[in-house]
């Protein structure tokens, strides 16, 4: 009789205190093999094995291309051993032979090859993150995917070459050392993989095989600090246990447990086909299979009919030694699990179910002894009894009616399992429906039993946590780690570090990226055709609003894009908002568009930034609203401003209202940048007095913002401070006369700068504070900004003295001789001057803003992200009512 | 025969479940599977029939099939105290599966 030894580190290795036992076969009782027994001593002595192979780096550091050559040779090498590894699986598991002669290549070297050489080529080992998420500061980060460690697979006694199989190659592929602990009624094939192991040069310690009793092993194999993952396969009652003791030292758990899976035949299926594939998904290997479907349920109307003919089926399913190849269904594994199932088989007769067929163990001619059983089935079940809830494990089938497609898929969900299942049907559609709602791991249509490297399994519920197989079961033996660059090694790269542990919140970092391209003068409007071309566009979709179809403005865009527009799109309100968004973008979608082109004020330019990143990305505005997300450009943009104001034809951001939830909601990514803004001050000439004063004060607090929030730099600075003068000196000029293309183009240039700088270095209170207001009030966004300018500068006067100074010489105030705090302050009372003088508003009342409302007002200004980057850091709503009250 | 080893306390303690869900005084040792990772002993409140060996301790009447006692000869019944899951932990005397004493479960009422 063939003696096997343990495998640790490399040898073959008696057990340290000598035990031996004997391994059986289940077919005639005979004893096959004597087996080495570990123990406690031979399972920490395989871990530490396991251990030192790894943190060696001998496998664990070689490429993925590399391990993939040894897996190779592994898989061939298994090739080789087929026949026998085929017929010590069938002699100790009780496999039929027609089964274990394809399971070395089929679930063994086959699924080496392709889930190693997917791990070669394919695996995301690293993968660059382009898109952080994180709107406040920069970097590079990536994902790296790392072996875990010393792995340990448990491993039943059902197809313990199969286990083997995928616990030792989806470990060893990922780069991990393992330490196997086959049933120990069934050891031997993990043994001889073992050995295919060590001929092929699998480096020594990477694979462990210890055969011994789970009871002893369990323990040290589940609580040992050396071990870093626990790959189980077994019953429910061991997985919990198992996941008790790993949780003392945080181990990774997989655990593949147990079932009592639904095969549910429809009244439309092919009825010799349900027979012969529900029989199939029930006795294959003695029904001994974790996912068997032993519980069919079966329509009414084909009840009685399905009933009779898989009584017939089974009585002629042919029993015998497992090692001959008419044998249909060999022996159960052990006199144990004999006495196990035969004991279900009573209770199912004490609860009331009708035994129609088997039921007993059976003898099979010309054997002494042998663990058979009869093929069985129970029909009238209900889903209640033990027999329907419980894993048998062995040749037993309940047979359950059910009326509609939801019923069935009632049954099937009321069990703790959700292991595997199935659905028979000649309607694909309907099966699949009915697929889609039970909650399992796997559901085979037509099939049953049917597996593949890539094909993932595992379960839901009590079946299990984690799956095996594939890309997902490969990730499993994985861990995730992130690396991050910091773009600035600084500390004012880190948005948190500066906010909270520093007392200057300024940060010195910036980034300019202004990636659009201007068009700017007399005239200019012309270029739009060309623009199209050259971004790549034939079919224009122009965004504008009702008013400038009115004035023939749009008309004069229409006309320069010829025959490249394919549609209008006029219907913006004022606020833009994400209804506006989805209905221009199913036009756009409609209509096949490839470039936007807008025409209007902020609200317009939005509502095409926002329907331009919908477009790409897909969905509905909600989904598309994003801060530093984008990691394509959207569809190309070219804008065309009628306001000197906003500044978002250069900007990356979006205003869109969000009706639902009471707020604007900003969509704020560098990609969202137009491709072209073009200035032609003719567009703007129609604008009215009233209108062209509150559209400039919305630029004058781009600027001022801009030039004092904690991310000001002398760049944008620049750009702000020569925005402000250009402002001051020509907004009068044009409101007087709205026809001074100039003035006009000079505001357009001012709007844009100011834009520029605010898209660096962001803006702040003020603008909190307006948005606020604009959402809740429906104050127009400009008025709402100059409003709130002076105050809020005011407000800030002792943390961004130096700027607003500045700010105050670009408006003229002769500050010769004046402290700079007074010249800060006069750049307020400056501006103040200029809104008088141009008739801007000068407080809420006057927009119908009610006083009592100030006080939720200063709760969601607070709320604002912009508010974030004031210079006087906002401590307390208060501090925000306490100027809504002065502007009131 | 001795068939079941059982401490007064562990007894009290099966006697007080079945007490607090009205159920006699009488438990059966069964097989309960576990699926591929082998079957396990399991408890349940149940009435005797004819054919079963029994034991009586402390008035809690415990038996078992024959051919299941042929199979397992003697069994140990312990609560699992710290649980406070009402789980017991059956131990035979012949070896009934490799995870003996290792898996535990709970009274079935």
């Amino acid at each position: 009789m063939d003696h096997f030894k343990l495998f640790i580190d490399g040898k073959f290795v008696d057990a340290s205190d000598g035990k031996v036992f004997t391994t059986y076969d289940p077919g005639n009782d005979e004893p096959i093999a004597t087996v080495a027994q570990a123990g406690v001593a031979d399972a920490e002595a395989a871990i530490l094995a396991a251990r030192r192979s790894f943190e060696s780096g001998v496998w664990s550091r070689l490429t993925p291309a590399a391990r993939a050559q040894k897996m190779y040779d592994f898989a061939d090498q298994i090739n080789t051993q087929t026949l026998r590894l085929a017929v010590t699986e069938s002699r100790d598991a009780g496999q039929t032979i027609n089964f274990s002669k394809v399971t070395p290549l089929g679930f063994g070297a086959n699924m080496f090859k392709d889930l190693a050489n997917y791990a070669s080529f394919k695996f995301p080992w690293e993968e660059e993150i382009k898109a952080q998420g994180n709107p406040f500061d920069h970097g590079r980060d990536y994902i790296r995917r790392e072996p875990i460690g010393v792995c340990v697979g448990i491993i039943p006694w059902n197809f313990p070459m199969v286990m083997a199989f995928w616990k030792i190659g989806q470990a060893l592929i990922m780069g991990n050392s393992v330490v196997i602990k086959p049933a120990s009624v069934t050891p031997l094939s993990a043994l001889i993989i073992a050995e295919c192991a060590k001929i092929v040069g699998i480096p020594d310690g990477v694979v462990n095989v210890i055969p011994g009793q789970g009871g002893e092993l369990g323990n040290i194999l589940c609580t040992h600090k050396e071990v870093d993952k626990i790959s189980f396969t077994g019953s429910t009652e061991v997985g919990r246990q198992i996941m008790q003791m790993a949780s003392g030292t945080i181990k990774k758990v997989t655990l593949e447990l147990g079932g009592k899976s639904a095969n549910i035949v429809l009244d439309d299926a092919d009825m010799e086909h349900a027979i012969a594939c529900s029989a199939f998904g029930t006795y294959f290997h003695a029904g001994q299979v974790c996912e068997s479907g032993t519980r069919i349920l079966v329509q009414k109307k084909i009840y009685n009919e399905f009933v009779d003919k898989f009584k017939k089926h089974a009585e002629a399913i042919r029993i015998g030694y497992q090692l001959l190849p008419t044998t249909h269904m060999g022996p159960l594994v052990s006199r144990q699990q004999v006495a196990t199932v035969d004991g279900y088989v009573q209770v199912g007769k004490k609860e009331g179910a009708e035994l129609i067929t088997g039921g007993k163990p059976v003898q099979v001619e010309g054997i002494e002894g042998g663990c058979y059983y009869a093929p069985t089935v129970f029909a009238g079940v209900k889903n209640s009894m033990r027999i329907a809830q419980e894993e048998i494990f062995g040749p037993v089938v309940a047979i359950l009616p059910f009326e509609s497609d939801e019923e069935a898929v009632a049954i099937a969900n009321d069990s703790i399992y959700g292991l595997g299942g199935g659905v028979l049907s000649s309607n694909t559609a309907r099966a699949e429906r009915i697929a889609r709602q039970v909650r399992t791991g796997t559901m085979w249509i037509n099939n049953y039993h049917y597996f593949g490297s890539f094909c993932p399994f595992g379960g839901y519920k009590q079946s299990g946590v984690g799956r095996e197989l594939s890309n997902v079961g490969l990730e499993e033996y994985t861990q995730v780690k992130r690396i991050h660059i910091a773009s600035f090694a600084d500390a004012s790269s880190n948005y948190t570090m500066t906010a909270t542990m520093s007392d200057n919140k300024s940060l010195k970092k910036y980034i300019i990226n202004l990636p659009t391209k201007i068009n700017a003068g007399h005239g200019s409007l012309a270029s739009v055709a060309k623009e199209v071309v050259d971004l790549g566009g034939s079919r224009v979709l122009l965004m504008t609003d009702p008013g400038l179809v009115q004035a023939g403005v749009a008309k004069l865009v229409q006309d320069c894009l010829s025959d490249f527009c394919v549609g209008v799109f006029d219907n913006i309100p004022q606020d833009t908002d994400l209804e506006t968004v989805d209905a221009a973008t199913e036009m756009a979608r409609k209509l096949n568009v490839d470039c936007i082109v807008s025409c209007g004020g902020g609200s317009v330019i939005d509502t095409a930034k926002a329907v331009c990143t919908t477009l790409k990305n897909g969905g509905c505005c909600n989904d598309n609203i994003s801060w530093g997300r984008l990691t394509e450009p959207p569809v190309p943009h070219i804008v065309i401003p009628t306001t000197s104001g906003t500044g978002s034809e250069v900007t990356w951001a979006a205003v869109i209202k969000n009706k639902v939830a009471g707020r604007k909601s900003y969509i704020i990514e560098a990609r969202l940048a137009p491709n072209v803004a073009i200035l032609d001050p003719r567009m703007t000439m129609t604008l009215p007095p009233k209108m062209t004063a509150g559209t400039a004060m919305d630029a004058m607090t781009h600027a001022v913002e801009a030039l004092t929030t904690i991310t000001t730099n002398p760049i944008s600075d620049g750009q702000a401070l020569h925005a402000i003068r250009l402002i001051k000196e020509n907004l009068p000029i044009a409101v007087k006369d709205g026809k001074n293309e100039t003035a006009r183009l000079n505001l357009a240039a001012a709007s844009t700068m100011a834009g520029q700088a605010f898209t660096i270095s962001f803006v702040a209170l003020a603008h909190a504070m307006a948005h606020t207001v604009g959402m809740l009030y429906s104050v127009p966004h400009g008025y709402a900004c100059g409003i709130m300018l002076p105050k809020v500068m005011r407000f800030n006067v002792d943390h961004a003295t130096d700027k607003l100074a500045l700010v105050a010489l670009q408006l003229g105030v002769n500050t010769f001789g004046m402290d700079k705090r007074l010249a800060a302050l006069a750049a307020a009372d400056e501006i103040e001057k200029l809104m008088k003088e141009v008739g801007h508003p000068l407080a809420l009342r006057d927009f119908g803003v009610p006083e009592e409302g100030l006080e939720a007002c200063s709760m969601h200004a607070m709320q604002d992200p912009v508010s974030l980057y004031n210079p006087r850091p906002v401590a307390s709503p208060l501090e925000i009512l306490e100027i809504y009250k002065q502007v009131y | 025969m001795s068939m079941i080893t059982l401490s007064p306390s562990d007894c009290t303690t099966i006697k007080s479940i079945l007490s607090a869900k009205g159920l006699p005084c009488s438990v059966r040792i069964e097989i309960r599977s576990t699926g591929c990772c082998d079957a396990s002993l399991g408890m349940a409140a149940d009435t005797a029939e004819e054919s079963d060996l029994i034991e009586e301790i402390e008035g809690l009447k415990i038996f078992m099939r024959p051919p299941l006692y042929g199979l397992v000869g003697e069994v140990s019944i312990r609560s699992v105290d710290d649980s406070g899951t009402n789980e017991f932990i059956l131990v035979s005397e012949k070896p009934w599966n490799e995870w003996q004493g290792f898996a535990a479960g709970k009274l079935r009422t």
